[in-house]
């Protein structure tokens, strides 16, 4: 999984970094423009509002992009990100709150910012569908010495003696260079209920077992992974059954389900793409091939009386056939007599 | 004097770029250092942050709190390895009665490899702990080593080295202090405010620390001009927040060169009071120190040159004194609103005047410092009403208090528009006045999504906006619905910016079909399959109703044949006789087992067989009873 990239600009980033910005889905704000927010700002602020505090709640909920939810709010310099809310891959994992506006702190706001209010983006991610990862912060101070250390004091409001910069810049670097939030699949299995290895073809209507096992890398090590939230499918182009995957034990995940009284071509297909975790594809092939002309039901009571016909008249031939040869005519004149 | 000539010289370059450093190592610096210093010294990860620990502690005039320990540890790391030994000796020598023995063929070996054809690293190195052991060195022999591995490999860290070690040895200096200009002019100049070398505060340190130790043992000024060394000096001081311990220690190492050698001293002129001043807080304290946030060494005067609005360029201070502060010496202060400056950003221009003039303070001249005079703001003439957007009837304005809402929900309609209409003025002067932030922001109530809107003033400075609902409509993703009308007004200058909900308005307008985005990491729906419903079969009691019927006739013709007394007498004993009734009662059983078990095949090749006998059988049997027939006949 190469090619995941951490990229910090400011308010006055080179085209590179546009370029690089644009083709990830996001756009930085033009030059010179800053993010300003006359509520939220730090006291240490060198008078035009642009050092701003972000607040912890302002994250994208999702702990393995941003780490355990700290209080410590975020000390945030920097030019605004506009984002693509129509390109589903983008997350915004820090916003700005509704007072906040990225523009020139030195003219006059004459044209409409970008980036207004809870829109203006301040960190963007993409995970893109190879699972590659970007993480763009319009502000490279985000990520200094000065800002880990420093303290915390909204004008006007708490004070924290240290940022959530450190914590959060930590979180964000394992997650863009894949150390948090990666996920695997492997050793599926396949059967029919009541037996362990996978049949050459199933027949509709078998009751089907299928287990995967799912691990999180953590701390370099691959560990059962839990959710409550997995499903397979089984599918023939549509798919034709959706049912979760209970976990356990370990990091097995497994269902049962019957397979559709429809023959031809499907798939085991197992798609787990969380916020924040890499997606998860898995597909097995089978098939699934109607009766056979000895599987479907015999003795069926609604045809005992074409059963008992065909019986009665192989037993009425056999008795009749019988006497019929043998039977010996009485001489008829006793009976006359 | 010559220096005071060249101050003035630089005093003016320096005014023009306003070269001072700004900030300074204060007391949460101080402590934020020793903890990592201290840390570094508890933890003993590896014998190089050791070192540096070690030499950091000593040099921000603190004590480790575990020498004893840090010492057993030093003595544990020694080896042959000049570097290592250097590290071990440096740090035991930094620490108090950390005294260490060494085995004479160490020694030896040290006096060897700084004798041999070594590199300037290697030579720096080992001479430096066979100096810290206690040992003397022949300063003649290692000047010439020096030379010659300088000629080798003269990169600014290795004249970092020389410097450093040409200022432990005796005799002829000149070929090492007439490097000092080489050095110095490698370095990379950034923003035309620092100086520094690529690889950071490490080398940017040692290079100049060397240089001023060496101009020191020497007695003779470096080629480092005053210029140079404020941008030097900037440079290291704005690095203050460094985390890594051999970058804290090369920190404070230079920043305390800067502060004890005997040809520069950086003044730092910062501020110590908020640079957002305001009616409440009128007075602006200004603080002069040297890099440490120790006072300068003589009393001096402090002068407001110039105080100069940023919009206009309009001159309101000049050539005003400050007033020493009571309570701390470094301390002054000015009350900059004294001649009503007005709201805005001013470069205020700062020099400081010794009492006694002083060769070695540089950048005390042409500080400056950015300030901003604040003011209060009030909303006047706040209106907001609703009115068609064809505009044929006059709008119905309806006025609201500044911090009250109004009682009333508007309502407006795709044929209305929502307008909104509003004067800031300055508290101060009572004129309308220009806010960087002027927006409306509608949030939706029940999704929380909003809408900003730029309120533009127009030539009288009155904000007016007019919100098309149609215009709304149209936008995806905005639904229709009530929605809380807020004021946000704010500007760098304005003390009270504010947040203000002064009304709640209804939007109404057919939403449509508006779909909200998919979410794709949502789970999705379960499928169930449906299964084909079997087809209906009849009762179990109509089949064997109908089953009773189809045997019916065969039971009726067993009891009719009963009644008239049926009889087989002239079925003849024969083997032909019995076989053929076996053969046919064989051939019909097998078809029950045809239809229960067996397939075509197997079924024929029975059939053959069983057939066979059945026909010779069968052909005998008959045979023999038309033959009795006739007979009779």
């Amino acid at each position: 999984m190469l090619g995941n990239l951490l990229v910090a600009g400011s308010a006055n980033s080179a085209d590179v970094l546009r370029e690089i910005a644009s083709e990830v889905g996001f756009e930085l704000d033009e030059e010179g423009a800053s993010v300003i927010d006359h509520l939220n700002y730090d006291v240490k602020d060198e008078g035009q509002h642009t050092l701003v505090v972000a607040e912890p709640e302002n994250l994208v909920k999702a702990v393995p992009i941003v780490g355990k939810p700290g209080t410590a709010p975020l000390l945030y310099q920097g030019t605004g990100i506009l984002t693509d809310r129509e390109n589903p891959l983008v997350i915004e994992v820090l916003t700005a709150s509704s007072s906040a506006y990225s523009y020139n702190p030195d003219s006059h706001v004459t044209e409409f910012p970008h980036a207004v209010g809870k829109s203006t983006v301040l960190i963007a991610a993409l995970q893109a569908r190879n699972n590659a990862r970007v993480v763009f912060s319009g502000s490279l101070d985000f990520f200094s010495d000065k800002f880990f250390t420093s303290a915390v004091h909204k004008a006007g409001g708490r004070q924290f003696l240290k940022s959530g910069n450190e914590a959060l810049a930590t979180a964000l670097s394992k997650w863009v260079f894949h150390e948090t939030g990666v996920l695997r699949a492997g050793n599926v299995k396949h059967h029919k209920k009541g037996e362990t290895q996978p049949p050459s073809e199933y027949t509709v209507t078998d009751q089907v077992v299928y287990s995967v096992e799912l691990e999180e890398l953590i701390a370099d090590q691959w560990e059962p992974f839990t959710a409550s939230d997995v499903q397979l499918e089984f599918v023939r182009i549509d798919p034709f059954v959706r049912t979760a995957l209970k976990p356990g034990p370990g990091s097995m995940y497994s269902t049962e389900f019957k397979v559709p009284d429809v023959y031809g071509v499907f798939q085991f297909k197992l798609e787990y793409q969380r916020l924040g975790y890499t997606r998860i594809y898995s597909t097995t092939q089978v098939s699934v091939r109607p009766l056979l002309h000895t599987q479907y039901e015999r003795f069926i009571p609604s045809a005992f009386p074409y059963y008992a016909s065909a019986f009665s008249m192989m037993v009425s031939c056999f008795i009749f056939s019988f006497v019929f040869i043998h039977f010996k005519e009485e001489p008829a004149k006793s009976k006359a007599e | 004097m010559n220096g005071i000539q060249l101050c003035l010289v630089l005093g003016l370059v320096v005014c023009s770029l306003g070269l001072t450093p700004n900030t300074f190592l204060n007391s949460d610096d101080f402590k934020r250092l020793e903890e990592l210093f201290q840390g570094h010294l508890t933890a003993k990860k590896d014998l190089q942050s050791v070192h540096y620990a070690a030499l950091g502690v000593k040099v921000i005039g603190k004590v480790a709190s575990n020498a004893q320990d840090v010492c057993k540890y030093l003595k544990s790391q020694v080896t042959q390895e000049p570097t290592d030994l250097y590290y071990v000796a440096k740090a035991a020598a930094a620490l108090p009665g950390c005294k260490l023995t060494m085995p004479a063929d160490v020694v030896q070996n040290l006096q060897k490899s700084a004798s041999d054809k070594a590199t300037v690293s290697e030579l720096y190195h080992s001479t430096g702990a066979l100096l810290a052991l206690g040992n003397t060195i022949n300063s003649k022999t290692i000047s010439q080593t020096l030379q010659v591995a300088l000629k080798k490999d003269d990169s600014v860290l290795n004249l970092g080295y020389a410097f450093h070690l040409a200022a432990e040895l005796d005799g002829d200096l000149t070929p090492f202090l007439d490097r000092v200009e080489d050095a110095v002019v490698q370095a990379d100049e950034v923003d035309h405010k620092y100086l520094q070398y690529e690889g950071g505060v490490g080398i940017t340190s040692t290079v100049v620390t060397g240089a001023y130790r060496l101009a020191e043992k020497a007695n003779k000024r470096p080629a480092i001009t005053d210029e140079q060394a404020v941008k030097f000096a900037n440079y290291l001081v704005n690095r203050k927040a460094i985390q890594s311990v051999k970058g804290a220690y090369h920190l404070v190492n230079g920043l305390t060169m800067f502060c004890t050698n005997k040809f520069h001293l950086p003044a730092v002129v910062s501020l110590a009071s908020s640079a957002a001043l305001s009616s409440a807080k009128p007075k602006l304290t200004v603080q002069v120190t040297d890099l440490l946030g120790r006072p300068l060494p003589h009393d001096i005067t402090l002068l407001a040159e110039s105080a100069t609005r940023q919009e206009d360029d309009a001159v309101v201070v000049s050539k005003s004194p400050f007033t020493p502060s009571k309570s701390d010496k470094s301390q002054f202060e000015l009350d900059m609103l004294a001649s009503t400056p007005g709201r805005g950003f001013y470069r205020l221009v700062v020099s400081a005047k010794p009492s006694k003039p002083d060769a070695r303070l540089i950048g005390n001249t042409g500080a400056e410092l950015r300030v901003k005079v604040l003011t209060q703001m009030s909303l006047e003439n706040v209106e907001l009403g609703v009115t068609d957007s064809d505009q044929t009837s006059a709008p119905r304005m309806n006025t609201v208090v500044q911090h009250s809402k109004l009682a009333t929900v508007l309502e407006a309609d795709v044929h209305q528009k929502l307008v909104l209409k509003f004067t800031i003025l300055d508290k101060q002067t009572k004129k309308p006045m220009r806010c960087h932030q002027a927006f409306v922001r509608l949030e939706h109530q029940k999704t929380g999504r909003e809408l900003i809107f730029v309120a533009e003033p127009d030539n009288s400075l009155v904000y007016k906006l007019d919100v098309s609902v149609d215009a709304q409509a149209k936008k995806p993703g905005v639904r229709a619905g009530k929605y809380a009308v807020q004021l946000m007004i704010g500007d760098p200058v304005v003390d009270n910016a504010l947040a203000w909900t002064l009304a709640d308005v209804v939007l109404q307008f057919p939403d449509g079909d508006k779909a909200d985005p998919v979410d794709i990491y949502a789970p999705k729906p379960e499928i169930k399959h449906t299964f084909r419903e079997p087809e209906p079969r009849p009762a179990a009691v109509i089949s064997s109703v109908f089953t009773g019927l189809v045997l019916a006739p065969l039971l009726v013709m067993l009891i009719l044949w009963a009644r008239v007394g049926i009889n087989v007498r002239q079925f003849p004993i024969s083997l032909s006789a019995i076989g053929f009734l076996a053969g046919i009662g064989a051939i019909f059983a097998l078809y029950v087992g045809f239809w229960l078990q067996l397939n075509m095949f197997t079924t024929v090749k029975y059939l053959f067989g069983i057939g066979v006998v059945t026909f010779l059988c069968g052909h005998d049997t008959l045979a023999r009873l038309a033959a009795k027939r006739k007979q009779k006949v």
